[in-house]
């Protein structure tokens, strides 16, 4: 599938910002099964500086300032990505409870790049409960991919989708225990529930398909930047993308821009600025089929 | 040399002291002195303890003065934790030689181990270091990890803690890697212990700090990009930081320009001081401010303290900072548990300086062991970077050992368990007589071009009563001391001033004149002139409510009226002042003289004054700084003595007359740069916003044709004497509204300021723009207020377009205030936050 993806944010401000600094996360990764064939960021005014890199986590990130004041910033990607995700079986995945111990000894590349995301940070923390809540999909032997499905399930039933009951630092103990949120808390949520018995999971921001082929029901979290899962199954079969919001398997309809240990490592745009007031965020999200 | 003469001290008990239990620094196991201690006690043994006591004193009055000339937010007298022993401890030259090397070879390390961590990280691919203990803990942060190169020095400053055992081996405590504090502290130790012991020490030839100094300037200075010579500063929390004495200590010492987060700003990548002038490129960064709170762009949640869009500006290679942020992450005491491994595999020797046995929890085998001796351990987290707690279990009651072993065993990865150590000990100087001590010493190493590290020969000696663990804040213990490194070739006499006989670039400012400095000159220029407008206005009050007279004579309301109008609407902050009413001040106003809350009154002035002074300490002479510390220090003294109005009107007289002086220095001993300019613009603004202020009250109030009114407005004026002088006893509304508002002769008049004004604007570094500025198009508005007057409205005929014009001058007034603190002077804005 072919797809071209169009992010715009628009941040206005009723006094001017006098001086800013940005970090963007947009450009759709390259990987076996993705390709980002153009990537286009427009951005207005035009900043004062710009740089591109690659973070820790192998992706691109868009560093760029303003000396002068502005008092609309717009930021629009456009990309176009081919995908095509390879079919996974989640029943053939190693029994979980033997992950992280493989992952622990010493000279296996794959599975040392996942061990960073075993552990709690910025946004996830582990609670106790989650240990409690966790276990009973979590028996022993059981394979990740299956213990995992079936966990996302019960949190697909037990959370509600409310785009009101947070922001972006609703705690996600909070989170839990309100069970009500936005794709991002649940992605955090998952995040914390495998991570409070240390399995390899990232977080991994971004886009759905806006809509349907025809027949199928609309996404949640369509119109705007979206987040999901992707939890390490042995070197075997990979990473899996599990998305907690529409309680599946992604398919050639995630499109995905990157992943850190959670929102904190890629949010899509984010800045520190002087000045303004009364400033509000604009986003659109469109991802149409090629 | 034998101790044979008649000894004034009796080492004998000293000698035997912790016998059998701590090593002794100074006494052999028989208890004869050690060879590198004879000479020293035998000094010591020269000087009378009176003598010495009163040297005690000598040292705690310079330490005292230090102290509250650096500490600018007073009050808490905690700057510095511990007095200061003056008689210092030693060490042999082999046993130096060897720290030396030792240091040296874990610096060498730790810079590889961290290099690593943040780079390939072959440490954890190959199982020698653990990647759980790394990945898990907060201190490793993903924004670090491009910021380090092989091709640059991560660790530049480099502390160490180090206690020597029972056996008589140095024992590292804890590495101290992220802004270390301490060398300030020893360089004051030392300057200090050396001037007040000043025989002893030249007699002894003890190492030079100062030359290790000049090589850290030089490190820093050649490690600028720019290959000119680079720009640094001093990156300090800022007064609120605890350590704020040292900062300004070490800046000084070490002639960097000291600067808040709020001081410095990127654009472009580069790094700037924001200067009067304009931005100034900064090369390098020493920085004293914890690597965490660096960002806020890349650590989110970062306070304000921070630079937004430092990290990258490093990441960039465009700034170079000691340390590179991430280098906290050594001081985990769990990186202890795993050097020796470490050091064998990245330096292929073996490690010189040992930790004190440390166990990591995480490793079944360890903790078993931690299970087995557990009595015997002390418990600490494993991944705090200074720590904050630690449990010596021998010590805990049964339940609480329980329930800490619980605790341990549920999340074992957690915590770190290490031997207790019994601290060596050395005589000391306390209660009036020798008495043994136990040493924490912390040493201080920076990088040398040979990619070792050079050691300061001296250090930061802190002393215990007892033995206990005291590596955990530098805090703890109750004295401090200089360390003494006999020196091998004769010493040289070095300073970091340039010798004699080198001419200096001539110079008539100071290019590094930070905003933020500038900014609090102009409000304290502006609170000397409110306390001194409000100590007028408030002695011609209190003449009033103790003479004879009626007290209800109307210009006894016009000056009320005054006073509580006369709001500091010149405040940033525009705080609105308390409801007095003018009775409540008649009957009150003792007590309203000295509160410091409220905005409107007396105290509130002094205090603001006294605030900022501190924070302009490096900026003004210290004269000047003196007299204004003692003029509010005398004001604020003299309250508990003060409860009628005769004695308030004592107290203010002898204020003004501080005021006086204090003037008297600004104006015949400040240089005339932008310090001076914007301390003065300050006065100026206020000064005219008050007489404007006056006079205006007295035409609303419909006094301004009264004789008593008008004597009043000029007591409050100060040219009582300049009139009688021009018009004998005639007093006439247009004689005093000329002195006050058109002559511009009279430094009290709203024509004067403005002169003065126009000059200081056209001094300032203006842009490049052929047409008057905002600021200035204000001004001359004021000006030509004050030059259009007319006779008749001097006269009073038509009052209500002189006070339309007062009004226009004290509403022009505030509009100059606000346009000169929004182009010239930092804003006090906070940073925000944007997130998708």
């Amino acid at each position: 599938m072919r797809y071209r993806i169009t992010h715009n944010t628009s941040y206005l401000s009723r006094e001017p910002i006098s001086v800013g600094h940005n970090q963007a996360w947009l450009r759709p990764r390259d990987l076996p099964w993705q390709s980002c064939d153009t990537f286009d960021l427009q951005i207005e005014p035009t900043p004062s500086i710009q740089t591109e890199r690659s973070d820790a986590f192998g992706n691109t990130v868009y560093n760029f300032s303003f000396n002068e004041g502005y008092d609309t910033l717009c930021v629009t990607a456009v990309s176009e990505v081919t995908i095509d995700r390879p079919a996974v079986e989640t029943t053939r995945t190693p029994a979980w409870n033997l992950l992280t111990a493989r992952c622990l000894a010493p000279g296996r590349s794959a599975e040392f790049d996942a061990l960073q995301f075993c552990y709690p940070s910025p946004l996830v923390r582990i609670f106790p409960e989650a240990v409690n809540y966790v276990r009973t999909s979590f028996v022993p032997k059981r394979p990740i991919g299956e213990a995992t499905k079936e966990l996302m399930q019960r949190m697909f039933e037990d959370f509600e989708f409310d785009p009101h009951a947070t922001t972006v630092s609703t705690p996600v103990e909070e989170v839990f225990t309100e069970k009500r949120g936005v794709c991002q808390d649940f992605a955090h949520v998952l995040l914390a529930l495998l991570r409070a018995l240390q399995l390899p999971c990232r977080y991994v921001s971004g886009y759905l398909r806006t809509d349907p082929p025809p027949g199928k029901e609309r996404l949640v979290g369509a119109d705007a930047s979206h987040a999901w899962v992707s939890v390490y199954c042995g070197s075997e079969v990979g990473w899996i993308d599990f998305d907690p919001t529409n309680n599946m398997l992604a398919r050639n309809d995630h499109l995905l821009v990157g992943w850190g240990r959670d929102y904190s490592d890629l949010p899509p745009l984010r800045g520190v600025y002087l000045g303004g007031s009364d400033s509000r965020l604009e986003v659109s999200v469109d991802v149409a089929p090629l | 040399m034998t101790l044979t003469t008649p000894s004034q001290f009796d080492f004998s008990q000293l000698a035997s002291h912790g016998a059998g239990k701590a090593y002794s620094e100074a006494f052999t196991e028989t208890g004869v002195p050690r060879d590198h201690w004879e000479s020293l006690l035998a000094e010591i043994q020269q000087l009378p303890p009176a003598e010495l006591e009163q040297r005690v004193g000598q040292a705690q009055q310079i330490l005292r003065e230090n102290g509250l000339t650096y500490n600018v937010f007073g009050g808490q007298e905690g700057s510095r934790p511990w007095t200061l022993d003056l008689f210092p401890t030693t060490l042999s030259r082999p046993q130096w030689n060897w720290l030396q090397q030792a240091v040296s070879q874990r610096g060498r390390l730790l810079e590889r181990i961290i290099q690593d961590i943040y780079g390939p990280q072959e440490l954890m691919r190959e199982g020698i270091l653990p990647p759980q203990a790394i990945f898990q803990q907060a201190n490793y942060q993903s924004t670090f990890v491009d910021l380090h190169s092989p091709l640059r020095r991560s660790l530049l400053l480099y502390a160490t803690e180090l206690a020597r055992g029972r056996d008589g081996l140095w024992y590292a405590m804890a590495d101290r890697t992220d802004a270390p504090v301490g060398l300030g502290f020893a360089l004051e130790n030392r300057i200090v212990t050396a001037r007040l012991m000043p025989q002893m020490f030249h007699q002894l030839g003890i190492e030079r700090l100062a030359p290790f100094f000049v090589r850290l300037k030089e490190f820093l200075e050649q490690s600028g990009e720019t290959g000119t010579q680079p720009r640094i500063v001093l990156f300090s929390k800022g007064p609120y930081g605890r350590f704020y004495f040292e900062d300004v200590y070490l800046a000084r010492y070490l002639g960097f320009t000291l600067a808040e987060g709020g001081d410095l700003a990127v654009r472009d990548d580069q790094v700037f001081l924001k200067t009067l002038s304009g931005l100034c490129p900064i090369d390098v960064l020493l920085s004293r401010t914890v690597e965490g709170e660096l960002d806020p762009l890349e650590q989110g949640n970062a306070a304000a303290a921070g630079v937004p869009g430092l990290l990258h500006a490093i990441r960039r290679g465009k700034l170079r900072m000691a340390n590179t942020p991430g280098c906290g992450l050594l001081e985990s005491p769990f990186v202890m548990a795993f050097l020796p491994q470490m050091c064998q595999h990245l330096l292929g020797e073996p490690l010189m300086l040992q930790s004190i046995p440390t166990l990591w929890c995480g490793d079944p085998d360890s903790l078993k062991t931690v299970r087995e001796r557990f009595k015997e351990l002390v418990i600490k987290p494993a991944y705090q970077q200074s720590g904050s707690r630690e449990y010596i279990v021998s010590r805990l009651s049964a339940t609480e050992r329980a329930a800490l072993l619980d605790q341990v065993q549920q999340n074992p990865d957690a915590y770190v368990a290490q031997e207790l150590i019994q601290r060596s000990s050395v005589p000391c100087w306390r209660d009036q007589q020798l008495q043994p001590g136990h040493v924490a010493l912390r040493t201080f190493a920076f990088a040398k071009a040979d990619g070792g590290y050079d050691l300061m020969p001296g250090g930061l000696v802190r002393i215990a009563p007892t033995a206990d663990p005291m590596e955990l804040t530098i805090l703890a213990g109750i004295s401090s001391k200089d360390l003494w490194i006999p020196s091998i070739a004769a010493v040289e006499d070095l300073s970091l001033l340039k010798p004699e006989g080198h001419p200096v670039q001539l110079k008539r400012s100071e290019p590094l004149f930070p905003s933020r400095v500038a900014d609090n000159l102009f409000w304290l220029g502006q609170s000397l002139e409110r306390a001194d407008f409000l100590a007028r206005l408030l002695r011609a009050i209190c003449e009033r409510l103790t003479s004879e007279g009626d007290e209800n004579s109307p210009e006894l309301s016009g000056l009320l009226q005054t006073l509580l109008t006369t709001s500091t609407s010149l405040a940033p902050d525009g705080s609105e002042p308390a409801s007095f009413s003018p009775e409540l001040i008649s009957t009150q106003l003792v007590s309203f003289v000295f509160a410091t809350r409220n905005s409107l009154s007396l105290g509130n002035a002094v205090a603001e004054l006294q605030r900022l002074n501190l924070t302009v300490r490096d900026w003004i002479s210290p004269d000047l700084w003196r007299t204004t510390r003692r003029a509010a220090e005398q004001f604020f003294a003299a309250q508990k003595q003060t409860d009628d109005l005769a004695e308030v009107l004592q107290v203010l007289d002898d204020l003004m007359l501080s005021i006086a002086a204090i003037s008297g220095q600004l104006h015949d001993g400040m240089i005339r740069g932008p310090a001076w300019r914007f301390m003065d613009i300050g006065r100026r603004i206020d000064r005219a916003h008050n007489t404007a202020h006056l006079l205006a009250t007295s035409i609303r109030m419909d006094l301004f044709r009264q004789r008593n009114m008008l004597k009043a407005i000029m007591e409050v004026l100060d040219c009582v004497m300049t009139y009688r002088t021009r018009y004998l006893d005639n007093i006439q509304t247009n004689g005093v509204f000329d002195l006050a508002i058109t002559d511009e002769t009279n430094p009290h008049s709203i024509g004067f300021q403005a002169i003065l004004l126009t000059e200081h604007l056209d001094a300032l570094p203006q842009d490049a723009h052929p047409l008057r500025s905002p600021e200035k198009r204000t001004l001359m508005s004021i000006v030509h207020a004050v030059r259009m007057t007319l006779d008749k409205q001097l006269e009073g005929s038509v009052p209500v377009q002189l006070l339309k014009s007062l009004e226009r001058i004290l509403i022009g007034l505030k509009e100059l205030s606000d346009r000169l603190t929004r182009k010239y002077l930092v804003h006090a804005t906070t940073t925000k936050q944007m997130h998708d």
